[in-house]
């Protein structure tokens, strides 16, 4: 039913003349300006100030952030000017990296480099035992066990491939060495003298009862299982 | 009387909140790094010194062929 204002509008008179009173009354008026501040205060921080004050904050604290990456490039491009020069300078000698830690397993220059060593120091090797791993990068696991005297009754042994951005891999190797005080000691400083990196995890000392093979003069024998640990870059 | 003055307490806590969540707001502004993880990764500082005493080492040691 459509609102007849000329006949309608008495009913609700009552309600818009009793607000006269009321903002007559000075009290009233101050207290409804109060109420009403503090509203339009609130809703205006909200919805413009806020955003202003927002705005400002975020350019300032980007431009500061900018010129701090600005002069923190700055000095990284430097960084990298001069690591370039200090390459340049030790360029020639960058291969010895690639011999402590090859690219590929060279697991046989390992060996015989070992077995070298073992005639060198006047010890001798009755076992060695390495782990399934590719002879050349790339390739599948071959077992390197067959081209070794095998001894050593332990278990055979993995290479470790860590997980992850790091692919150095590990190559268990076991040893079994008699031979005297001297020459084993000697085997020892020369393994840790080696240009690759192969590192001693366990010695297993018993003594021998056989004389050793070489000509070492009335030295006792012994016998060593050696755990050594080599490495190189899986590709 | 009691009505005017719940209006009154509604209208200052009103203003009271608005103006602490205001103020969060730009703390947490002025606080939170506009700089993406990006690029905090490419400034990260590099050392330019190479460690040249491990090349003399491997120099000096054995090598193997």
């Amino acid at each position: 039913m459509a609102f007849n204002y000329k006949t309608d509008a008495d009913r609700y008179k009552k309600y818009y003349q009793s607000l006269e009173p009321l903002l007559l009354s000075p009290k009233k008026r101050q207290f409804t300006t109060v109420v009403f501040s503090f509203l339009a205060i609130s809703l205006f921080g909200w919805y413009a100030i806020r955003p202003t004050i927002q705005t400002i904050l975020y350019l300032r604290r980007e431009l500061k952030d900018k010129t701090k990456v600005n002069q923190q490039m700055e000095e990284k491009i430097a960084a990298l000017i001069e690591a370039q020069a200090s390459y340049q300078n030790i360029e020639t000698d960058l291969p010895l990296l690639t011999h402590a830690l090859p690219n590929n397993p060279n697991i046989i220059l390992l060996v015989s480099a070992l077995r070298t060593l073992a005639n060198d120091s006047g010890a001798s090797i009755s076992g060695i035992q390495a782990a399934d791993i590719p002879i050349l990068a790339g390739e599948t696991l071959v077992s390197t066990e067959s081209a070794t005297v095998t001894e050593n009754p332990d278990e055979p042994v993995k290479p470790t491939v860590p997980s992850g951005k790091n692919k150095t891999v590990e190559i268990p190797i076991s040893v079994t060495l008699s031979g005297s005080y001297p020459a084993i000691r000697s085997f020892l400083d020369g393994i840790i003298n080696l240009r690759r990196i192969v590192s001693i995890e366990t010695i297993g000392f018993s003594s021998g009862t056989t004389e050793t093979k070489r000509p070492v003069a009335n030295a006792q024998s012994m016998q060593i299982n050696l755990k050594l640990k080599s490495f190189y870059q899986s590709q | 009387m009691s009505n005017d003055r719940d209006i009154l307490l509604l209208s200052v806590f009103t203003f009271i909140t608005v103006s602490l969540w205001i103020t969060f707001e730009l703390i947490k502004t002025v606080k939170t790094t506009t700089v993406s993880s990006e690029v905090q990764q490419i400034v990260t500082p590099l050392s330019p010194k190479i460690d040249t005493d491990l090349l003399s080492t491997l120099k000096n040691r054995k090598p193997i062929e």
